[in-house]
């Protein structure tokens, strides 16, 4: 049974055991607009909760992308180095990323879809 | 923080606000790249009051003009809108503008709004010698840019019979009337399209701004696409493409230099046109994956060669391009280089400035 949470810096996170599969929000991608580039982390690599993962580039400018939860890079969606505007297309089906979790109580912590939707944007 | 005289208008389309150059300015609208197309396709509207306007009048107007800016002004008709660095007299440019020659007596000059203040102080210190008289207007006369391939036609069609626009060209303007009111339109633009900048009073661009948008053919345009379309055209932004560092001749504007009159910083781009520039302004295609944005640095091996000033990976288009003052002796077309985006070093080659073919009405 898989749950999905959101944090604050307009990320949406999916837990499926201890593998949590992340992406961003259809609000953050409508506030970036159309999306050329996105720069992944390698896989292996490990980040604390709320470091900076990777960067989402609109036509416009450069986005740093938070992770809400710690752990390790198991796997990045390379079908977003040849097209990045899927996440334009289907923000909260595309995912960026996926994580082996660290410390299961972050996850606890996030956003329910209700309390994002009524954060003030 | 000023607002534009329309800012409810811009508020009322929905429009996304950014501060710039003092004012709070619409981003965008329904978003960047519908707007970039709309310029490239049909028509978009763009409100560009924020930019600074002064009204140089007296006697000497069009020899003070001259006298501080590096292209002819004193020689030219009236109607003629001419582009210009002001610079100190190191070369190195205060400001680029445009002057439009208003009669005899009277010019015009539009600077960039980041600019306007150190202008003014800059002019006054100069007009000891002349008999002439500063008038800064910029919220008095506003100004909307009507950029694309239709908007001549729609131009005409809404707004003004009575002028014949095919014959109008570019960097050229009429004074007019519109419902008994003074209006300056001008067939120039800051997009590498055709299309037409517009002078008058606030009512008047009021008017003007919601007659045009009632058009369907008319797309509301911000900054956004604003600096995208200049960039494809590969038209200089100040404080990217020219600074207090980078001079006209290193930015590749000796088009808009006339070393046969005398004007302020004269000798230094003299001699940097005689002997050669030591960075120049050159494009930029990134061979790997990503986008070069403004200050990422370039190098050839372990060395710094260059800076980007302007980047992106432009609407309908898949090629990471970009403008870089970059040291002569890495300037030349197809030297590879490397260019650092954040931690992440990227190939990239020198190429041409050339991203688009610019349609002027000439």
């Amino acid at each position: 049974m898989s749950q999905r949470k959101y944090s604050p810096s307009h990320e949406w996170v999916v837990l499926e055991g201890n593998i949590a599969t992340i992406g961003i929000t259809d609000y953050a991608q409508g506030s970036l607009g159309t999306i050329v580039f996105v720069d992944l982390p390698t896989v292996g690599k490990t980040f604390k909760e709320n470091d900076v993962f990777g960067v989402v580039e609109s036509v416009k400018a450069a986005s740093d992308l938070y992770i809400p939860v710690s752990g390790e890079i198991i796997d990045t969606n390379q079908a977003l180095s040849g097209s990045p505007d899927l996440i334009n297309q289907q923000a909260e089906e595309t995912w960026i990323i996926k994580v082996k979790i660290s410390n299961p109580s972050e996850f606890d912590t996030l956003l329910s879809k209700e309390d994002y939707d009524a954060l003030p944007k | 923080m000023a607002k534009l005289k329309l800012n409810d208008d811009h508020i009322k389309l929905g429009a996304k606000m950014v501060f710039y150059g003092g004012f709070s300015m619409p981003q965008e609208y329904k978003g960047l790249v519908t707007e970039h197309r709309a310029v490239r396709q049909s028509a978009g509207l763009f409100d560009v009051s924020h930019m600074g306007r002064v009204l140089v009048h007296g006697k000497d107007a069009l020899r003070f003009v001259d006298y501080l800016v590096t292209n002819h002004i004193q020689n030219q008709p009236v109607n003629k809108a001419i582009y210009a660095l002001m610079c100190n007299p190191e070369g190195f440019p205060i400001d680029d503008l445009i002057a439009y020659v208003l009669s005899p007596k009277k010019v015009l000059l539009v600077i960039n709004a980041i600019n306007a203040v150190i202008d003014m102080e800059w002019m006054n210190q100069q007009k000891a010698n002349f008999e002439v008289e500063l008038e800064v207007v910029t919220s008095s006369l506003l100004q909307l840019a009507f950029q694309g391939p239709s908007a001549a036609l729609i131009l005409q069609e809404n707004i003004t019979k009575k002028v014949e626009l095919q014959d109008l060209k570019f960097m050229t303007f009429v004074q007019t009337h519109y419902q008994g009111k003074e209006l300056l339109i001008s067939r120039s633009g800051y997009t590498g399209s055709d299309g037409f900048e517009l002078y008058a009073d606030e009512e008047t661009i009021r008017h003007l701004w919601s007659k045009l948008l009632q058009d369907s053919r008319v797309t509301p345009c911000g900054l956004g696409a604003r600096d995208t379309l200049r960039f494809e055209a590969a038209l200089p932004l100040y404080s990217h493409e020219l600074s207090e560092h980078i001079s006209p001749v290193e930015a590749g504007l000796n088009f808009a230099i006339k070393l046969n009159k005398d004007f302020i910083g004269k000798d230094a781009l003299a001699k940097q046109i005689n002997e050669g520039v030591s960075k120049k302004l050159v494009g930029i295609e990134l061979i790997g994956r990503g986008v070069a944005r403004a200050e990422y640095p370039i190098f050839v091996g372990d060395k710094q060669v260059g800076t980007i000033t302007t980047g992106y990976i432009l609407p309908d288009s898949t090629k990471a391009l970009a403008m870089a003052i970059i040291e002569t002796a890495y300037s030349a077309i197809g030297t590879k280089v490397t260019v650092m985006m954040r931690t992440t070093p990227i190939e990239a080659v020198v190429r041409d400035m050339i991203f688009m073919q610019k349609q002027y009405k000439r």
